[in-house]
Order: C-alpha cells, then structure tokens, then sequence
C-alpha cells in the first residue's frame, strides 16, 4: 500500500512501513525509531516498579532477616530462612490447603460452569440472560461483604444454616464451621467457589457462543443422547476455553481465598484453613518476620511457574488439536 | 438439544432454579437481617416482622460510610483510568510497530500472571511508604496503574481491527496519536467499555493492598472499614449486616443497570 | 488528598522510577515532619532528673495508639479518657494528645515501620518483649524521672505493676486490666433448678451445673472458646502448672499439672454441654440468652449487661473456677501503656499523658465508661471515685478480689513471641476441640516453641 503513494509533497509517514520510506532524515528515522518505546513507556515503567522491582527485591530480602522498621537494616542470613521454612510445620500444612483448595476449586470453577453453561445455552435468549444474569450475582461483591454475610448465615449460635438444620433433626449439636478444623477450610472452599461460579459460567457461556450449530444438529440427526453430546461434542470443542479456566484456577485459587481465610478463619484452628499466602502475610505483617516470608514467596514463584510452564505447554498441543 | 421431554425441561428450570437461590438468597438474608429488631435477630423468620432503621442509624454513627464510599469508588475508577490509558498505548504501540524487543516485552507481560501479590507486597509497601504515600487513595492505585489483562485483551480487540483503515487515516495525514484517538477508540468503544467494566470490579474487590496501605476508616475503601467493623467485639449482626447492605448496594444498582452490558462485556473476554 | 484529583498521580509514578535507589533513604513523610516539631532533632530520650519543661503556648503533640478507640463498646469511654486529658491537665501543661484507633494491633507496627512518630501504645501483654527488642519501646525507668515515677506508682496493686516488667524493668505500666469472671445467665439457671446467687465454685461443679442446664433447657451450659488465648493460663496455674521457665528463656507448658488441667477442659468440651465456636461467637451466644455460663474478661460487662436488659434476664457471676480446694489462679487480660518517647520533651508530654490516664480519675473514667477494672483499689471505696459504680455492678467485687491472686500473663520470651503464642494457641485448641492425646500435642508444640527459642 505504501509503495502507491510516492508524492514527495505528503508529510513523513511515521510509523508505516519504515523501508519504503528512503527520503526522511535521520531525526525524524530516530522518533520513528523511538515511537513504540514512548508509547510503551508507562507501562513498562510501571510494570518495573511495581512488579519487577519488588519481585527481585523479594528474592534479595529472602536471603536476610529483617522487621520492616525503618532504621534497622536487613541483616544477611544465607540460606537460614529456607531451612527454618522446611522444618516450619504451619507451612508445611499449609502447602496441604493449598493444594486442597486448589484441587477443590476446580468443581466450581471448570464442572458446575461447565454444565450449567451448557444447559442455558440450549435455552431461549430470555430464559438464558436471566439465569446467567443471577448466576453473576455474588461475582460483584466485594470480598468483605461475602465474608461478613456468610459469618452470620454460618454463626454457631444464631445463624441461620444451624438454626435450619437443628429444626430439621439433621444435626442435634450446632456445628462452629469457622473454628471446627474439620470444617473451616470446607466452608472457606465452598464460599471461594459459590464466588467464581457466575464468572466461569459466563466464561463457558462464551466459549458456547462460538460453536457452529450444526455440530450439534448433525449429532442429533445421528441419535446421539444429551449426555453423549455434551461428553462427545461440547467437552472438545470448549477444551481450550477448559485448559484457559484450568490455568487460571490453579494460578488464582488460593489468592482468592485469602480475603475469606483472612476474614473469617484468620487461618485458624490451629492452621488447619490456612494457605501459603495467608502464611506469608502472616509472616510479614504480624510477625514483621519479611526475610521467611519473601523465603516462602520464592519457594511458590517456582512451583507455580514450573505448573504454569506445563500448562501452556499443554495448551499449545491441544490448541494444535484443536486445528 | 431440540427435542427435550416436558419432564426433563422441568428438571432442568428446578435445578438451575436452586442454583439461583443459592447465588441470592445470602443477599435476602443479609438484607432482612439488617432491619430485624435486637429481639428478631436470632430468629429464622424470613421477613421481619417490625422492621426498623436502627440498624442503619447506628452503623452510619459508627463508621464515615458515605466517606468510605466515596473512597471506594475513587480507587476503583481512577484504577480504572490508569489502567485504560496505560493499556491503549501499550496495546497500539505493540499492534501498530514491528520493533525490537517486542518478543520480549510479550514475555514480561506474560510473566507478570505468575507473580502472586504476596510475593511483591513488601517491597510495595516499603516503597509506598517511602513515598509518604501510606493513608492516600493514590498509594492504594499507584502499584494497579497498570493491568497486564488490560493490555493483553487490547491488544487482541486491536489485532482485529482493519489494518487498512488505519493505513489510509496514516496517508491522510493523521498523526499516529491521532489515529488511536480519533480512529481505534472510536470504533472500539464498546470494547473499551466492557474492559473498563472488569477492570472496575477488579479494583473494586481489591482486598489485601488497600488492607495494607489504609487502616484507618476515613481514608479506607468501604471494603476495609466493614473489615474493621466485623472484628468490632459486639453482638451487632443487625447493624453489622445493615453496613454490609450499604456497602452492597451500589455496586448492585449498577449491575441491575447495566446487566446486559456486564454480562456482555464478561463473554466477550472470554474468548481468548 | 488533594494530589490525586489533579491526576498528576502518572509523574509521580515516574519519578518514583528515578527514585528508586532512594529506597531506605531518608524518610520524607509529611506528618512525621510536622509532628516531630520538637527541638531536639534526633536526640535519644534519656533518664534525667528532671524533664525539660513543657510549653502550654506551644503544646508538645503526642499520639496514643489505642486498640479501645476502635471498639465501639469502649470506644466513647476512651474518647472521653483522651479529651478530658486534652482539656485539663493537657491545655495547663502543654500536651495535645492525638488518639490513633488500632482494631487489630496493626496500626502501630506499621506506622512504626512507616516512620511515623508512635509515641504511646496501648499494648498487649504477651507480645511486649517482642515489641521491646524490635520496635524501639523504652523502659520507663529510662525515659522518665525515677522520683516522680516512684511517686505515681504509690497507691497500684503491687501484683499489677509486676505485669509490665521485663528483666526488673518496667516496659509497660498496667493500664486497662481486667480477670477472667464466670458470667451466669440467671434465667437459664433458674430454669434448670440451680440457684444463680451459690454460683458454682469448682471445676466438678461447673460441669455438673451445665449438663443440668444442657437437660433441662437444651440450651448449652457453659462457654470458654479454646482460642480465648489467655484464661487458659489461668486454668493451667490454678492447677499448679506453669507456663513459662522462671527465668523465661523456655516454655514449660507440657508438665504434668498443665496437662491434667487440659485434660478437665477436653472432657468439658466434650460433655455435650460446651458451647462451641471462637471467641466472639460464644460470647454473641451468651449475649443471645442461650448460654448458660461464660467465662469472659470483665470488660465485656457492659456489653453483656446491655444484651441482657433487652433479653428480659439477669446476669450474675463467680470468680474464676478452681481444681478442688486450691483457689484459683487468673491472669490478666488487657493493656499496657508502652512508651517511646524520641526527645526529652516527648518524654516529657508522655508522660504528663500517663500520669493523668493512670492516676485517680483516669481509673474512674476506665472503669465506669469502658469496664476494665481500677488498678488503684482504693478506688472502689472512694465516694468521690468508683464507690456508687462498684455497688450497682456487684460483679466488679468479684473481680477486685481476684487481684489479690492474679498472676501476670505470659509476656512470652524474645522476638518470635507471636509465632510462639501462636503454636501455644493451636496446642490448646487442638488438644481441647479434638480427641488427642493431651501430653503428646502439648509436648510437641512446647519442643517446637524451645526449638524455636534457641
């Protein structure tokens, strides 16, 4: 296109193609040059402070002992923070939650959408954006408000979930979900989940969107069951859109929930609820320990990044499927 | 998927139906709850049966709700805008230009989705505070003036948009910042839109960095300053859930409003 | 608040860039600037004869870190507190006092940390050492003159000035104080034909009475969350165990007495009469009038007066259970003043705050508005002090003689104390709520603790 158009009379074309252009001065080849960059420069520079910086501050901080209070310096202690980690008890629990609620996150955010999506898909686009519409609800909320609304629905004492279970005989002892270690981290999990719900319904929804109907009609022609549908025709087509979900359930499960662990449980009884980065905060801001906490966020840059790696691994070969 | 039996249809609506009233049901209770009387609290009674305003009268007492608002919306909209013109530029620079470094660039943004906050919150906080910036709404936006998410789904909506078009604006005589402005966005308005929407949730629901930066409630999101009620030692669930309502409510108004725009805007970054 | 509207926040950013290297370097906070407006720059605070004389023209501007300012049961009791000071003493002698509420005990660390000036603290007991080694707090002995402070003291219960004493100095003056008492909800114990004016005294009895109210009522009978975090202590020393080594350099909490203390609390909790849920929870449920029995800190009396004015029942209450005949030996729950005064005149204006919030009518404003117990005893008999208040709340009778017994609670050793309470904690709940081996999870959390310690 560029190459049309050779009318010395035009001003400089910053930016098209830089080849075709012989006739322009060094200067402005220069600003041409430069341009992304500028145009990259906020965020990058923000990305740098805020992200990179702290992260290779982390890595420093994880190898000295040291409480955050101005005019003490961090103090280098080798490896002592690692070791102290490792024969940690509490965090060796808390690498179980982690992967428990990992794991237990996947039934709300890949299972339960997936069908849910697919069954309002078949329906008319009222029915559909009505269900979906309510399904987004707890989405919204702030993590605060959810936290403070399920404390009184799950109240030992007062809330209504006891109250309701006692009258139906179901249980004869009100149950502390928040400080039964056989509970706690049940409920952190399920009040996580009944939050990501909507978003990957939706999610699944507009993966849905995209599928050629005809699939579907042609599966029909050839008698094939609601349920061998779905197992044969939608679970492929939306595998992608899983692996996506997958990915991004298991890199931010146990970051969502961490306001609920830190509202409701504070990681308690005796850390049976808590996670790896309820720990870490722990560590930092109540115990102004910061060299054993940045020691920990090391530890899970790793692990996390080794299963992302094999993720978007996975997902370039099934993509490659896919075509 | 077209022929369905009546039986099964019903099954389904019954099913779906039960998902509905778990997903609003925690709302209707902590709506009633906050106008139940101190004597009605501790009852399973599903409306109330005098309700009063108490509730709401002692919890605006206890806390600057409107203050803490207003601080709510201003962390979320101004990391909303941040975030949006951060994004268009980076987003068009990398769509637009072939140039150095461009690889890399897409790593660093890539590699930002595996950094937990957990891990960057103290060196954050060390510097926010050496910055003075502690107790100020712009020390809360500051480390979220820049989403990665942003600049990856733009950067997507970008790609698609007709190279010709913008070929032929850049022989006009246009300049390049002209182009985004006065050619892209306008017609990827409602892009921008839906992607504002989600970036204004996010910031929204931010829980742990505004925690950390704001403690007391005037200068705190509302988020924080129900946080600091909930520990309050008292039996106030009355009260308690009357502030969680406030707090609720015009996040809800919003999405009642604008629902289909939401929900939209959601499936439209599905896609990948 | 004014910066952010303009939009210049984007420059900032950026020149926070090329600040980078300036991390550490030296703090340029606004208010820490116009707070420390005291002549001294940087000079340590040191022990002097006297202090350096306060000007009223220009008033010294102290901050006080109160987790009461946060609480809105306590919380206009503290107002009062801080703004009488400001009016009275604080106009005639130059201090201005700025209370800084702190819900969590987050607030100082981190302003601290922030370099701001945090002169006072209202601080919890068990993490005092703690706070002492790493956060800068200066003995008293230190900062402010030995005569006036020998003076102050004069008139507070002995066994209280104890609790703030690390190594023989005092790092923090006794301040809202309160034991542990057996709240009784008359109304219950009627019902199950008990007599809430012989409330029970003994361990045996306090089962028998709440599997009786557990029969007659269905509601639970008695209530002490297992993460309360301090009567423990007192359970445990009542029986004759220990917490802490007496030199304080280990903890002992796995001897036999404490386990056989534990073991009655375990076979309680599973009686089937034994409220359960956190601390709060089971204090709501009490407050609810469906709870029998508590044991709660005094402080919460207003609170549970109120609840049960609007429930139509009656509060009564006994002291602290005993094992068998030994009587009972509570620790104490609440604060310290804990100080770090940075320049003389800080010390100076801190401790005019001090004198003021511990002397005669700082106890009667804290024990009548906010609930905590007058460390002058002498007090409760005084007509111009708390004499009419301690006849109409009998209960505080109870709790003015069980300071004869208190035993300081654990100030647990060195700068790991909130990982060691913690550990402690999780051993008690675990050993209480579960059915395990009381001996083993105590011994095991005590080995972590000393391992931790050393």
């Amino acid at each position: 296109m560029s190459q049309s158009m050779e009318s010395p009379a035009l001003p400089p074309l910053a930016g098209t193609v830089p080849r075709a252009r012989p006739a322009v001065s060094r200067r402005a080849l220069l600003a041409r040059r430069l341009k992304p960059y500028l145009y990259l420069l906020p965020a990058v520079v923000l990305l740098g402070i805020w992200m990179y910086r702290p992260l290779l501050y982390t890595f420093y901080l994880a190898f000295q002992k040291w409480s955050m209070i101005p005019g003490t310096d961090p103090i280098y202690v080798g490896l002592d923070n690692f070791a102290r980690l490792f024969r940690n008890e509490a965090f060796a629990d808390s690498i179980g939650n982690t992967v428990f609620y990992t794991v237990g996150m996947l039934p709300f955010s890949i299972l339960i959408p997936l069908l849910l999506a697919s069954v309002t898909d078949g329906m008319s686009g009222r029915a559909k954006n009505v269900y979906r519409a309510i399904f987004f609800v707890p989405m919204i909320l702030a993590p605060v408000s959810v936290g403070a609304i399920w404390r009184w629905l799950f109240h030992p004492s007062n809330g209504l979930v006891n109250l309701v279970l006692m009258k139906l005989d179901a249980i004869r002892q009100p149950i502390a979900y928040f400080s039964d270690p056989d509970w706690a981290k049940w409920i952190i999990l399920f009040i996580t989940g009944w939050k990501m719900i909507g978003f990957s319904t939706l999610m699944f929804s507009s993966a849905l969107t995209g599928i050629n109907r005809e699939y579907y009609e042609a599966a029909a022609i050839d008698g094939a069951g609601r349920f061998r549908t779905f197992l044969r025709i939608t679970v492929p087509l939306v595998s992608p859109m899983i692996l996506f979900m997958l990915t991004m359930s298991i890199l931010f499960a146990s970051q969502s929930t961490f306001a609920y662990i830190d509202i409701l449980t504070a990681g308690g009884p005796y850390g049976s609820s808590t996670n790896v980065y309820y720990e870490m905060y722990k560590y930092a801001f109540g115990n102004l320990n910061v060299g054993f906490s940045a020691a920990a966020s090391l530890v899970f840059f790793v692990v996390f990044g080794v299963i992302a790696l094999g993720l978007n691994g996975l997902s370039r070969r099934l993509s490659f499927y896919d075509n | 998927m077209n022929k369905r039996s009546p039986a099964f249809a019903t099954l389904q609506h019954g099913l779906l139906a039960a998902m509905c009233v778990l997903a609003v049901f925690p709302l209707y209770w902590m709506l009633i709850s906050s106008f139940k009387n101190e004597a009605e609290i501790f009852t399973s009674s599903l409306v109330p049966m005098k309700p009063i305003w108490n509730n709401y009268r002692y919890a605006f007492e206890q806390m600057p709700i409107f203050r803490m608002m207003f601080n709510s919306f201003a962390v979320a909209a101004l990391m909303t805008v941040f975030q949006l013109a951060t994004s268009l530029l980076a987003a068009y620079a990398l769509v637009r230009w072939r140039f150095r470094g461009q690889t890399l660039i897409f790593a660093l943004l890539s590699l930002t989705w595996l950094i937990p906050y957990q891990s960057i919150m103290i060196p954050n906080y060390v510097l926010v505070n050496d910055m003075g910036l502690n107790e100020t709404l712009i020390g809360v936006v500051l480390p979220f003036a820049v989403s990665t998410f942003a600049i990856l789904s733009l950067y997507q909506s970008f790609q698609s948009f007709p190279r010709v078009l913008i070929e032929a604006a850049c022989i006009d005589g246009q300049s390049d910042f002209g182009i985004l402005t006065n050619l892209i966005l306008p017609n990827i308005k409602s892009t921008v839109a839906s992607l504002g929407i989600i970036l204004f949730l996010n910031g929204w629901n931010e829980y742990l960095w505004p925690m950390l930066i704001t403690r007391k409630m005037e200068n705190s999101p509302i988020q924080i300053g129900l946080k600091l009620f909930v520990n309050s030692d008292t039996n106030m669930w009355g009260s308690l859930m009357a502030a969680t309502t406030v707090s609720c409510i015009p996040i809800l108004l919003i999405y009642i409003a604008l629902q289909r725009q939401i929900v939209d805007s959601f499936v439209r970054y599905g896609v990948k | 608040m004014q910066r952010w509207t303009k939009g210049t926040s984007l420059i900032m950013a950026i020149a926070a860039a090329f600040g980078l290297t300036a991390c550490g370097g030296p703090n340029n906070d606004p208010d820490g600037a116009a707070a420390a407006e005291t002549p001294s720059a940087a000079s340590e605070a040191s022990a002097s004869s006297s202090l350096p004389a306060l000007d009223p023209a220009n008033p010294t501007k102290v901050t006080f870190y109160s987790y009461s300012l946060a609480l809105p049961t306590m919380k206009a009791g503290m107002e009062q507190l801080i703004d009488e000071f400001n009016e009275t003493a604080g106009k005639e002698k130059g201090v201005v006092v700025e209370g800084v509420p702190d819900a969590t005990f987050q607030q100082y660390k981190a302003d601290i940390s922030a370099g701001k000036p945090v002169d006072i603290v209202q601080h919890a007991f068990s993490t005092l050492d703690s706070s002492r080694l790493s956060l800068g707090f200066k003995a008293y002995e230190d900062v402010f003159p030995k005569e006036e402070l020998d003076k102050h003291l004069e008139g507070i219960s002995p066994n209280a000035l104890e609790l703030g004493k690390i190594d023989g100095k005092m790092y923090g003056l006794a301040f809202t104080f309160s034991t542990p008492i057996l709240f009784i909800n008359g109304k219950l114990f009627e019902e199950a034909g008990l007599d809430p004016n012989t409330p029970p005294k003994t361990w045996d009895e306090v089962k028998k009475a709440a599997l009786q109210i557990k029969e007659k009522t269905g509601k639970d009978g008695f209530g002490l969350a297992p993460n309360n975090g301090w009567t423990t202590e007192g359970i445990i020393l009542s029986n004759g165990g220990t917490i802490l080594s007496a030199d304080r350099k280990q903890v002992e909490f796995a001897g036999d007495k404490s386990v056989e203390a534990i073991r009655m609390w375990q076979d309680l909790y599973h009686s089937g009469a034994h409220a359960v849920g956190s601390d709060t929870e089971v204090s709501e449920q009490f407050m609810a009038g469906n709870l029998g029995m508590l044991i709660q800190s005094t402080s919460m009396h207003s609170g549970i007066k109120k609840a049960s004015e609007a429930g139509g029942w009656k509060v009564y209450g006994a002291g602290l259970p005993q094992f068998g005949d030994q009587p009972s030996i509570p620790v104490n729950s609440g604060s310290v003043l804990a100080v770090r005064p940075d320049s003389d005149i800080k010390a100076a204006a801190v401790w005019e705050f001090v004198k003021f919030v511990t002397g005669n009518r700082g106890y009667t404003i804290i024990t009548s508005q906010i609930g905590y117990l007058p460390l002058r005893t002498s007090l409760a008999d005084d007509p111009n002090g708390l004499k009419d208040f301690v006849e109409a709340n009998p209960l505080y009778r109870i709790n003015l003689d069980q300071l004869s017994r208190i035993h300081p609670v654990a100030i647990w050793p060195g700068e790991y104390a909130a990982e060691i309470a913690t550990a402690f904690t999780d051993a008690i709940v675990k050993s209480v709520m579960t059915d395990a081996d009381v001996k083993e999870t105590l011994t095991k959390a005590q080995d972590d603790i000393n391992g931790m310690l050393k």
